[in-house]
């Protein structure tokens, strides 16, 4: 009878120590949750970056559809159609303040994206239509939206300026051999 | 009479200590990870951009026209082609030069549009490069760049445009 209490004593005492064990652990957790340095910030800041582009994507083709298939001259166009919100024109890592206006000077003025215009399509497709600088994400990581309205990523500098080389490259072709 | 600690105190010490020991070891690392000093090795300096500068002029004074690419410099004898890239940088066939050209500009242009420019910094924080329609050299901050690059997207894109509801001027 006593060792059988004294069973249940020490199972009752190893409960509660993991039960404190867990407790303890959570406590900490939650504490350093909130207090880690950055990687995970700064990995979500490129993805709300991403999105920006992509919500900016998404804003030129509906002000496509609502302009007889003519494709905004510049962001601060779309803005002031209503398109997209100007916040939309910042990315969360460059510390850019939003415009309090939707004169197109202050739009400029706060706006980290650039917008290629002058075509609608490419026979690709896969031609630079606004994209960011590096300095944007600490020279690491860059957020490219392209022609067919895909955005993508890329931590590789050389591929970024590859493309964007072949942008210019198009752009000339496109405006005639005369230099 | 002295109380004896229950064992779910002891847990909850014993997971404190062992927690904090894991997660301020899990911070360190992190932040050693991001405190790694940036260096681009896909930058030029302000000597090598205002030489690329002075052989497009050279180009164009010879040619009535500026380049195709800048590898036509290296071609035309202007340039070597080691002058296109970081020098801290070895190149593969494959490799961009590490600044952006503007064919599509014209000597007639505004001089106020890029014409070469770098898109990374030696270093966070630093200026960037930019040689002008009118070969002036500055160094911009990345906003300034930014709006720069706009100017002369915008601009360019006027002087291709079709289907696109701004001012067209082809």
């Amino acid at each position: 009878m006593e060792e059988t209490n004294a069973q249940e004593g020490k199972g009752q005492r190893t409960i509660k120590f993991w039960a404190g064990f867990i407790l303890g652990f959570l406590i900490v957790a939650l504490f350093f949750s909130l207090s880690l340095p950055c990687k995970s910030k700064q990995l979500s800041k490129e993805a709300i970056c991403g999105a920006s582009l992509n919500g900016i994507g998404k804003g030129v083709v509906f002000y496509a559809r609502e302009n007889n298939d003519l494709y905004p001259p510049d962001l601060a166009t779309l803005v002031q159609a209503g398109n997209v919100p100007s916040g939309m024109l910042l990315c969360p890592s460059s510390g850019t303040e939003r415009a309090t206006t939707t004169r197109p000077a202050d739009i400029e003025a706060h706006c980290d994206y650039i917008y290629v215009s002058g075509f609608d399509s490419n026979p690709s497709g896969d031609l630079i239509r606004a994209f960011e600088l590096p300095a944007n994400h600490g020279q690491e990581f860059v957020n490219v939206l392209y022609v067919d309205f895909h955005v993508k990523g890329t931590k590789d500098m050389n591929v970024f300026a590859g493309e964007l080389q072949r942008l210019n490259d198009y752009i000339a072709e496109e405006r005639g051999a005369e230099r | 009479m002295k109380k004896k600690t229950s064992p779910f105190t002891w847990g909850v010490a014993i997971s404190l200590l062992a927690g904090a020991v894991f997660f301020v070891g899990l911070s360190v690392f992190l932040k050693c990870e991001d405190e790694h000093p940036f260096q681009s090795q896909m930058t030029l300096s302000i000597e090598q951009i205002r030489k690329v500068a002075g052989a497009v002029a050279d180009y164009e004074k010879s040619n009535q026209r500026r380049p195709e690419n800048l590898e036509a410099l290296v071609k035309a004898g202007l340039l070597s082609s080691g002058d296109l890239f970081d020098p801290k940088r070895s190149p593969s066939s494959d490799s961009n030069p590490d600044l952006l050209y503007f064919p599509a500009l014209r000597r007639t242009d505004p001089a106020d549009l890029v014409l070469l420019c770098t898109i990374t910094t030696r270093k966070r924080g630093g200026s960037l490069l930019a040689v002008m329609n009118d070969y002036s050299t500055v160094e911009l901050t990345p906003q300034e760049l930014r709006a720069a690059l706009q100017r002369t997207y915008s601009y360019l894109g006027g002087q291709i445009g079709r289907n696109f509801s701004g001012s067209n001027s082809r």
